[in-house]
């Protein structure tokens, strides 16, 4: 899932500095469910707002709503009504439900309440780790299952390097390396002999460098037939 | 003349048994929440009391909780909202999650009065 921290109140305050009539708008989606831009988050942002606007005796009308996704089109629709409603928004969605509101609705002053950060998982109550970096060639099937683009600090494609200490990483010693992880399970498999394989040099024009990606299914493609 | 600090609580209703003649001893006025529990205490209330005028919020929660955890639980929205005012431009005194024993209404009211006298010294 998509992960991101909101941003400091103070950061918002002054996007919207000029505004009286503000939205606060979340989405119900990755940002929800890492608590950065879900309903409990719109609250929190919408309240601080006002009790800021109150600190400095400016009056301020701020309105609270949340979609079930702001990153499709149909989900955004209801936001027609409120073009002429506000004077900005401020969208706690990833940066994709940012940009798609600035897309659909140029008209709409569109500010970001949340930093999107990364593609994460899950892994106990209140902490997301970085598992992937959606670099668009995946090679988890010779490293056995563990990405070395998004987990290895340096992003190295023929690790563990010299800072490796102890099967923990140098640039954060809480963290363990993940080349060192990737040897020792492909040893324990008997297949430490993919690492003897020369691997092309990596084609990084799928990760972004051959423009603005995107992907496109024939109808044909979606399965359910005819 | 000082001006009389407001003091938002908001706490576990298992914390004490203060009623109006309590509160009406303290040296602030107050504005009173009580919640089931610890664990059902909301950063947005929290910052509401600031909207209806406290000077300062204090979210009392039990030393032991009877829900295991609620107490940390309330803790944490008051270490929450504490940033977020900080970010405000706010003193991030002016929050404060404390814990006191079950039923101690006599600590409640002794934690409320040293939490007034802090906002005081912030407001002078």
């Amino acid at each position: 899932m998509i992960v991101a921290e909101r941003k400091p109140i103070e950061e918002i305050l002054k996007f919207i500095e000029p505004y009286e009539k503000i939205l606060v708008l979340g989405c119900r989606g990755c940002v929800a469910i890492c608590m950065a831009g879900g309903d409990r988050e719109v609250s929190i942002v919408a309240e601080a707002i006002r009790v800021a606007r109150k600190k400095q005796g400016r009056a301020v009308e701020v309105f609270e709503k949340s979609f079930v996704r702001q990153c499709e089109p149909e989900f955004l629709e209801p936001l027609k009504e409120w073009k002429d409603k506000v004077d900005a928004v401020v969208s706690l969605a990833c940066g994709v439900g940012v940009n798609l509101i600035a897309d659909l609705y140029p008209e709409i002053r569109v500010y970001p309440g949340v930093n999107t950060s990364f593609y994460g998982a899950n892994v106990e109550l209140g902490v997301w780790i970085e598992k992937c970096r959606g670099c668009g060639d995946c090679i988890l099937d010779k490293t056995a299952g563990l990405c070395p683009i998004a987990r290895c600090a340096k992003g190295l494609l023929n690790g563990p390097c010299g800072g490796s200490q102890g099967g923990f990483c140098e640039v954060r010693k809480d963290m363990p390396c993940v080349w060192h992880q990737i040897i020792e399970r492909l040893k324990a498999r008997g297949e430490l002999d993919k690492l003897l394989e020369i691997w092309k040099p990596k084609d990084w024009r799928p990760a972004g460098g051959d423009g603005l990606r995107m992907k496109t299914i024939s109808l044909g493609d979606q399965g359910g037939g005819k | 003349m000082k001006k009389k600090v407001k003091i938002g609580i908001i706490c576990c209703n298992y914390t004490n048994l203060a009623d109006e003649v309590d509160y009406g001893i303290l040296p602030c006025e107050v504005m009173v929440e009580r919640v089931p529990c610890g664990g059902f205490v909301k950063s947005v209330n929290i910052l509401k009391m600031f909207e209806l005028g406290a000077d300062g919020v204090i979210v009392v929660t039990c030393k032991d909780c009877h829900n295991k955890e609620g107490n940390i639980r309330g803790y944490k929205k008051a270490l929450e909202v504490r940033e977020v005012v900080s970010s405000m431009g706010f003193e991030p005194e002016r929050v404060e999650g404390v814990f006191v024993n079950r039923l101690d209404t006599g600590e409640f009211l002794d934690m409320v009065k040293k939490f007034c006298k802090k906002i005081q010294e912030l407001e002078a």
